[in-house]
C-alpha cells in the first residue's frame, strides 16, 4: 500500500486495522475486477468439484476383414466347396479357352435316378456367379423341349460337350431357336 | 367402577358405560381437569377424557397373508411377484383379492414370449445357395457384429423381463455424453444401435457384457426378424394399396393411376376414416414369422437366413427365436 493511496482514504475516524482492511479489500477488488478471468470481484471464488471422466472403451475388431464384404467372401468360398476342380468354371466362364457358346450341343448328367440325363442345344448362358444357368433346347418325340440348369447345383454331375455349334451364333441368347407361333395360325 | 379406555376398532366411537350413563341421564358432573389425583374418583371420567373417547380412532390393521399361488378363471396357476415399490404401474392391493383378468400380472402370464433373447444382426445383402438334394435356397445375410448385452430389465424393477443388446461400433466423438456413460456403465464400447428383447422369464437373462455371437442360433431353427422396411415414399393408391387405377385409354381423362371414388352420395355425406389414399408409405416395421435359419458362419459372424428379411441393405435388423415354434435351448 502506497502513502497517495493512504492519503486518498476518506478523512474519518477509522481505526488502524480497520484501515487496512478496508484498503486490503479495495486492492483485491481492483485486482480482480482488472483481471480478465475472473468476472465476479469481491469474493472468493469456490472450484467445483470435477465430474471423473467417462471410462470408453475401445471396440473389438470386427470379424470380417476390413474393406470385405459378406457376400463376396461367401461366393469364394462357396465356389471352391462346390467347384474343386473347377470345370464349371472352365467351362462357362467367358474368357476360358474350353468355354462353351451359344450354339454348342451339350449333355448334362444328374446325381437323379429317375432323370439321368438330358441333351440339347445351348440357347442361353446366364452368368451370375454361383447362379450361373444353362437354358437348353432339344426336340424330345417331335416336342420342343427346353430345361433350365443351375450350373453350380449339387445335383448336377457332369456337362458333356457333343459338338461345337456349326455357324458362330451372331447373338448371345439364341430364343430365334424357338418356332414362331404365328405362322401356324 | 374402573373407566377403560377404549380402543375403537370400525371407526366409531364405543363409550364406556359410565360415560353413556352419564349421558343418558344428564349428568353433567364431569372430573375437574386440573384434578392431578385420579385415584379418588376414578369412575367419572373427566371431560377430556369424555371428548377424546369420540375423537380417538385407533384402527387396527388386519394382519393379511399374501398367498404365493393364486388360482383364478384362467387355468394355469400365476406365481404373484411381491408389489414392486419402484414401479406404481404394477402394484398390486395388499389384500388377498384373485389376479383380474384384466390386470398387468395376468396378462404378463398369458403373453408368449421367446424363452432367450435375440441379436442385431446387420443386413448384408442376399445370394442363393444350395442344399445337398441340389435344392438352390435363396438367403438374406445377416452379420452379427460384436454384439453385447448392455442392460437387463426384470420384473421387480421394470415390470418385465428384457435384455438390452448394442451391435456394432460408434466413435466416441460421435456418441452423446448420456450414451457414453451408459455404455461405459456396462462396460461395452460405443455401439451404433441398441435394441431390447423380452423374454419370458429371468432364466432368460443374460449377464451384463455378455458377447452374443452367430453360435446364438442354431442351423435349422425358426426366427422371427423384424425391421423397419424401406422407405417408398409418398406413394400412389395403386403402389401403396394395390388399387387397379382407370383404363389406358377409352375416354378417361387425366385420372390412370388415380383412386376413382372415395364413397357415397348425401349418406354418410363424408369419406369415411382410413379410406385408403395416397400417402407415405414404407419404414415402418415389418416382422417376418417363421424364417428359417440355413446356414451359419461363425468365423465371419454371419447368418443366412431364408428369403427376404425386411429393410434396406446394411441396416439393423432385429432376430430372436420365432414365437410360435418350439423353444431353442
Amino acid at each position: 500500500m502506497s502513502l497517495s493511496f493512504l492519503q486518498r482514504l476518506p478523512a474519518r475516524g477509522f481505526s488502524a486495522a480497520e484501515t487496512c482492511l478496508t484498503a486490503l479489500r479495495n486492492q483485491m477488488t481492483t485486482t480482480l475486477s482488472d483481471s480478465r478471468h475472473v468476472q465476479n470481484a469481491g469474493y472468493q471464488l469456490s472450484s467445483k468439484p470435477k465430474k471423473a471422466p467417462i471410462k470408453i472403451r475401445q471396440p473389438a475388431p470386427s470379424l470380417l476383414p476390413k474393406g470385405s464384404e459378406p457376400k463376396q467372401l461367401l461366393e469364394q468360398k462357396l465356389t471352391s466347396e462346390l467347384d474343386p476342380t473347377g470345370w464349371r468354371r472352365q467351362l462357362f466362364q467367358r474368357s476360358s479357352p474350353l468355354a462353351l457358346r451359344p450354339g454348342d450341343v451339350v449333355r448334362v448328367h444328374f446325381h437323379s435316378e429317375t432323370s439321368h440325363t438330358f441333351v440339347g442345344t445351348i440357347m442361353v448362358i446366364r452368368r451370375r456367379g454361383l447362379d450361373t444357368s444353362v437354358r437348353l433346347r432339344s426336340e424330345v418325340a417331335q416336342l420342343g423341349v427346353e430345361m433350365s440348369v443351375k450350373v453350380y447345383s449339387t445335383s448336377v454331375k457332369n456337362f458333356e460337350f457333343i459338338s461345337r455349334a456349326v455357324k458362330k451364333a451372331r447373338r448371345a441368347k439364341l430364343y430365334y431357336l424357338r418356332p414362331d407361333e404365328k405362322k401356324g395360325k | 367402577m374402573v373407566v377403560s379406555r377404549v380402543m375403537a376398532t370400525q371407526r366409531s366411537a364405543l363409550l364406556s358405560s359410565a360415560a353413556l350413563r352419564r349421558i343418558l341421564t344428564g349428568c353433567s358432573e364431569f372430573r375437574s381437569s386440573y384434578s392431578t389425583s385420579t385415584s379418588a374418583r376414578p369412575d367419572i371420567p373427566s371431560l377430556s377424557e369424555f371428548i377424546s373417547s369420540f375423537t380417538t380412532r385407533q384402527v387396527e390393521e388386519p394382519v393379511v397373508t399374501i398367498p404365493t399361488e393364486v388360482h383364478t378363471s384362467i387355468t394355469t396357476t400365476i406365481p404373484i411377484a411381491p408389489a414392486a415399490p419402484g414401479h406404481r404401474r404394477f402394484k398390486r392391493s395388499e389384500l388377498p383379492l384373485p389376479v383380474l383378468f384384466d390386470s398387468p400380472h395376468a396378462a404378463l402370464s398369458r403373453k408368449q414370449l421367446p424363452k432367450r433373447t435375440g441379436t442385431i444382426a446387420f443386413k448384408r445383402g442376399m445370394m442363393s445357395i444350395f442344399d445337398e438334394n441340389g435344392v438352390r435356397i435363396p438367403v438374406t445375410i445377416l452379420q452379427i457384429d460384436r454384439v453385447e448385452v448392455t442392460y437387463v430389465k426384470t420384473l421387480d424393477k421394470h415390470g418385465y423381463f428384457a435384455v438390452q443388446v448394442g451391435a456394432g461400433a460408434r466413435h466416441a466423438k460421435n456418441v452423446t455424453k448420456p450414451m457414453l456413460g451408459h455404455f461405459s456403465k456396462a462396460g461395452v464400447a460405443p455401439k451404433k444401435t441398441v435394441a431390447e428383447f423380452r423374454v419370458r422369464d429371468e432364466n432368460g437373462l443374460l449377464p451384463i457384457a455378455h458377447e452374443i455371437t452367430a453360435e446364438h442360433f442354431k442351423e435349422g431353427q425358426f426366427v422371427d426378424v423384424w425391421a423397419r422396411s424401406k422407405g417408398k415414399g409418398f406413394s400412389g393408391v395403386m403402389k401403396r394399396h394395390g388399387f387397379s387405377g382407370l383404363p389406358a385409354s377409352h375416354g378417361v381423362s387425366v385420372s390412370h393411376r388415380s383412386a376413382g371414388s372415395t364413397g357415397q352420395s348425401q349418406d354418410p355425406g363424408r369419406v369415411l376414416k382410413g379410406k385408403k389414399m395416397a400417402g407415405r408409405m414404407g419404414g415402418d416395421y415389418v416382422t417376418l414369422q417363421n424364417s428359417k435359419v440355413v446356414k451359419i458362419y461363425p468365423e465371419y459372424g454371419l447368418v443366412l437366413v431364408k428369403g427376404p428379411v425386411p429393410g434396406p441393405k446394411y441396416a439393423a435388423v432385429s432376430v430372436q427365436d420365432a414365437v410360435k415354434k418350439p423353444d431353442v435351448e
